[in-house]
């Protein structure tokens, strides 16, 4: 008790809706030393977020409850129960005692001021300094948080910087005050491998030079590997296991957490289906019907479906004042790929390389500069719109987001069954009907989910829907946008199965795109590595994973997080 | 979803307040003519002699027979009012004599005059009293009559002016951020020119091309409030454009027909609504505003803003309620439309609390 700077005691939080009431906390305690760093790892709903929220007072209540506990934070030999504390004292512990970063840079810092005067802002609330001299520390800061030419950033607007110096921004606002306690809310989620890593050097360094003490919340075990001291794993609003970083890899107990180590897609073979969460709980196998088997290989046919050449698409970038163009763009620069048929490709890349603007170009959803897409003997580009819409049946797009991707007003049945109106294929109501729940059964949905709304359900089981919806014209050609990386690990392997277990059944041809390489390399029989617009590396997809050429994919696979235990 | 929207939209105690003053007025509107004290079509029976009377005036009437038969039709008399069968006029008291009836019949204050009329002329009673609870303008006529009869003027003002200006912005404004380029050049070059046009001002440059008269403002109304609906579609249409699930419809091949129907436009219903209430009172705003000024409905159809009018220079006299009175309705109206229309948008806010 007397070295812990922060515990938490038996904590019970829940949350009231109308009459009902969701314990969303079962009784936690987690203690934190000074100096260390603490991981809270479980799936989405696991109550780690609310846990940290809890810590800042920062969760609106109602609808929140605090049923029992108390969150002490010692300090200078006194010791504040933070549950209890009135407002002003909660105000001067934000920021200055802990501070916190948040998951999404690109929405936590305000549009419309620069970024030097938001951190100004954080440190002349706690402190009575000059502005100049906050200025000063500002850019002392940005300097300390490792931004190339601090100055410039200073008076930069926060949609001028790249996702990675934003999250580098929110550090140095944070680190402002020097706060005891740094709780870093799923970071580096929403950033590409190589910034992620440079991220969590960051934060490690700046944790040993100030010996203050972090509380590090992911989804991923393998992301708080190296720089945690201990991890919590919690499920469902318990802690089910706790122990030092090497103990949780080497020795894990709780079914749980061998769980979420071994549905990683880079501990298995590709072809192999991946076990998921409910296979080590015990749990009713409802979302995972088939034993764990090895996939056949994909049957490669030798004609390419899909060939690409010299595909460039560039987007206006500078206009004169008579609206002519004077630069572009360039997201996509002078691309050609062949896809065989029943092929899966990997398309990788950082963010911003085009590859998601290349699987667009590919289904015309964007126009293309200049070069030709041959499909099926079609050329894609001179296509009128009759041509497209008959090929709109044949190809197909699974969206990254699963939230977005529904129409919030529409049931589900509704919205599988659409395509087949629009295209005509069945004509009866009733063959619809039938055809959309047996596409609800295959994707491990119920059938009476037919007349529910897309709120309702899960990130996971939404993605489960974009598929049905995607698939149910049987295309032979569907292209993957980033299709698990809003899931968590443990959906991630449910979809991933998901879609293998499709794509055996009904065999499409696949162009797969992700931003990790772990994924990609256990889904796709090549590999293509874009950067800036341009194809880096292509090759057999254990080859380009084992055995990287160019010097830049090789720094993507570095940047993986691994576990070397 | 349609459950909790409820839920929320009744836990609005404004809301609720405005949804029961729209309730009742819809109500006083259809049944207007079987409400009011006087029916007769636009409750025009003027009583010259009891001109201009304050509220809660009351007087005895002899009822003389009209020689005109009027067809008893209901559907007629709710929609259009009754034509009246007898003459009223207004007597102190009356004596029987024989086959005549002897009155003194009521000209101003003080002042009667002696007159005789055939027994066989008289309605059966022979008098009725009469209690004018908002008193009498300045023919004589009831003003709580007319102000019931007056309802159906604003509100079916509001009503034709929301659904002219919802059909042409949500399509003109829907068509503009759907496809922009240059339909959307020419539509908000049209929408900023009638938006640099004062609303009255075009309500009168349309007024004058259509006509005077009850049909012509609702138009004219209508055409001028399309454009505070399509310039609203039209931003939340580019929103929710953006949003994946439109990419997707794209993807899978539905027509633009479909997108924008079955896609787009049920995923911005709810500003919609908020707009077409907010628009719903202003209409009934204008309306009041241009019957005031003359060119609105033509007498001698009641409106509020013909009755203020027609009475407004009583106001610094003895009798202001003539005009208030109009003047609370038009307020009482606007106000409970703009409370249904807040209480709309935070009940279709899905984050709010339940």
């Amino acid at each position: 008790m007397s070295n812990a700077l922060l515990s938490i005691n038996n904590l019970r939080v829940s949350f009231s809706n109308g009459n009902e009431k969701n314990t969303a906390l079962h009784n936690i305690t987690i203690e934190v030393k000074k100096g260390e760093t603490v991981a809270v790892v479980g799936e989405s709903g696991s109550g780690k977020s609310i846990t940290s929220l809890a810590v800042l007072q920062l969760l609106p209540s109602p609808p929140a409850n605090f049923e029992s506990g108390e969150i002490i934070l010692n300090n200078d030999n006194e010791s504040i129960d933070l549950l209890h504390a009135n407002n002003k004292i909660i105000r001067t512990i934000r920021g200055k005692k802990i501070a916190m970063i948040f998951q999404e840079p690109m929405s936590s810092l305000n549009p419309v001021i620069t970024c030097g005067k938001q951190v100004m802002e954080a440190i002349t609330t706690h402190q009575t300094i000059s502005a100049q001299a906050a200025k000063i520390k500002t850019i002392e800061l940005f300097k300390q948080v490792q931004l190339p030419n601090p100055e410039l950033i200073f008076n930069r607007y926060p949609h001028e910087i790249s996702g990675g110096q934003k999250q580098r921004v929110m550090i140095a606002m944070a680190m402002s005050c020097e706060p005891e306690l740094l709780i870093c809310d799923e970071p580096t989620t929403a950033l590409d491998v190589t910034v992620q890593k440079n991220i969590l050097e960051l934060i490690n360094n700046l944790k040993q030079q100030n010996n203050m003490s972090v509380i590090f919340i992911s989804h991923d075990l393998s992301v708080v590997a190296e720089i945690a001291d201990r991890i919590i794993v919690m499920y469902k609003g318990k802690i089910v296991e706790e122990n030092i970083t090497k103990e949780i890899f080497i020795n894990p107990q709780h079914a749980y957490t061998q769980a979420l180590l071994q549905c990683r897609p880079s501990k298995h073979l590709k072809g192999e289906r991946l076990p998921v969460v409910s296979d080590f709980l015990g749990e009713k196998n409802t979302e995972n019907k088939l034993p764990i088997v090895n996939y056949k290989k994909s049957e490669i046919g030798n004609e390419p479906i899909l060939s690409v050449k010299n595909l460039k698409v560039y987007f206006p970038a500078k206009k004169n004042f008579l609206g002519k163009t004077q630069s572009f763009i360039k997201a996509v620069d002078d691309v050609s790929f062949e896809v065989k048929e029943g092929e899966t490709i990997g398309l990788v890349g950082e963010s911003g390389c085009g590859k998601s603007t290349l699987g667009r170009t590919i289904l015309r959803l964007i126009d293309a500069t200049e070069g030709s897409i041959i499909y099926k003997k079609n050329d894609l580009i001179k296509a009128d719109n009759v041509t497209l819409k008959a090929l709109r049946k044949d190809m197909q797009l699974i969206f990254q987001d699963p939230y977005s991707s529904l129409n919030p007003r529409m049931k589900i049945g509704e919205a599988i069954e659409e395509p087949l109106l629009v295209h005509n294929i069945f004509s009866s109501a009733k063959t619809r009907k039938e055809k959309v729940i047996e596409w609800l059964e295959k994707v491990n949905l119920s059938a009476n989910f037919y007349n529910r709304y897309p709120h309702e359900f899960s990130g996971g089981q939404r993605q489960r829907i974009v598929i049905a919806r995607a698939l149910i014209m049987q295309p032979s050609f569907v292209i993957c946008d980033e299709s698990v990386a809003a899931l968590d690990v443990s959906m991630q392997a449910q979809i991933l199965n998901l879609l293998n277990d499709l794509k055996n059944e009904i065999g499409f041809t696949n162009i797969f795109i992700s931003h990790d390489l772990s994924v990609v390399r256990y889904i796709s029989d090549r590999i293509i590595v874009m950067h800036k617009g341009k194809i880096e590396e292509e090759g057999n997809a254990e080859t380009v994973y084992n055995n990287p050429q160019k010097a830049y994919t090789q720094k993507l696979i570095e940047s993986i997080p691994q576990i070397k235990f | 979803m349609i459950n909790s929207f409820g839920k929320r939209l009744f836990k609005n105690t404004g809301a609720v307040a405005g949804i029961i003053i729209i309730a009742c007025s819809v109500i006083i509107a259809l049944f207007a003519y079987i409400i009011s004290p006087d029916a007769t079509p636009n409750a025009n029976r003027m009583i010259p002699e009891i001109g201009s009377k304050k509220p809660g005036f009351s007087i005895q009437f002899l009822q003389v027979k009209k020689n005109n038969s009027i067809q008893e039709n209901f559907f007629s008399k709710i929609i259009n009012g009754k034509q009246d069968t007898l003459t009223y006029i207004p007597v102190t008291n009356y004596t029987i004599k024989a086959d005549s009836v002897i009155y003194n019949k009521y000209v101003d204050d003080n002042i009667i005059e002696r007159k005789a009329i055939a027994l066989k002329n008289v309605g059966n009673p022979i008098t009725i009293n009469v209690k004018f609870y908002l008193g009498t303008d300045r023919f004589g006529r009831d003003i709580l009559s007319r102000l019931i009869i007056g309802t159906r003027v604003s509100l079916s003002v509001g009503l034709i002016a929301v659904i002219i200006s919802l059909t042409l912005g949500i399509f003109l404004g829907a068509l503009a951020g759907y496809f922009k380029s240059w339909v959307d050049d020419v539509i908000m070059w049209l929408i900023n020119v009638l938006w640099s046009i004062p609303t009255l001002l075009l309500v009168f440059a349309i007024t004058l091309v259509l006509g005077k008269g009850f049909w012509q403002v609702f138009i004219a109304v209508g055409l001028t409030m399309w454009v505070n609906v399509a310039r609203l579609v039209r931003g939340q249409v580019m929103q929710v454009k953006t949003l994946e699930f439109i990419e997707a419809t794209h993807a899978l091949g539905y027509s633009n027909t479909r997108i924008i129907i079955k896609h787009i436009l049920p995923n911005i219903l709810g500003p919609v609504m908020v707009i077409a209430a907010s628009n719903f009172a202003s209409a009934i705003v204008i309306e009041a505003g241009l019957s005031f000024l003359g060119i609105g409905v033509q007498p001698p159809q009641p409106s509020w803003g013909l009755m203020i009018k027609e009475n407004y220079n009583f106001i610094i006299t003895n009798n202001p309620m003539l005009a208030l009175t109009p003047g609370i309705a038009i307020m009482l109206l606007v106000l409970a439309f703009n409370l249904l229309g807040n209480g709309l948008r935070d009940a279709l806010n899905v984050k709010s609390k339940l």
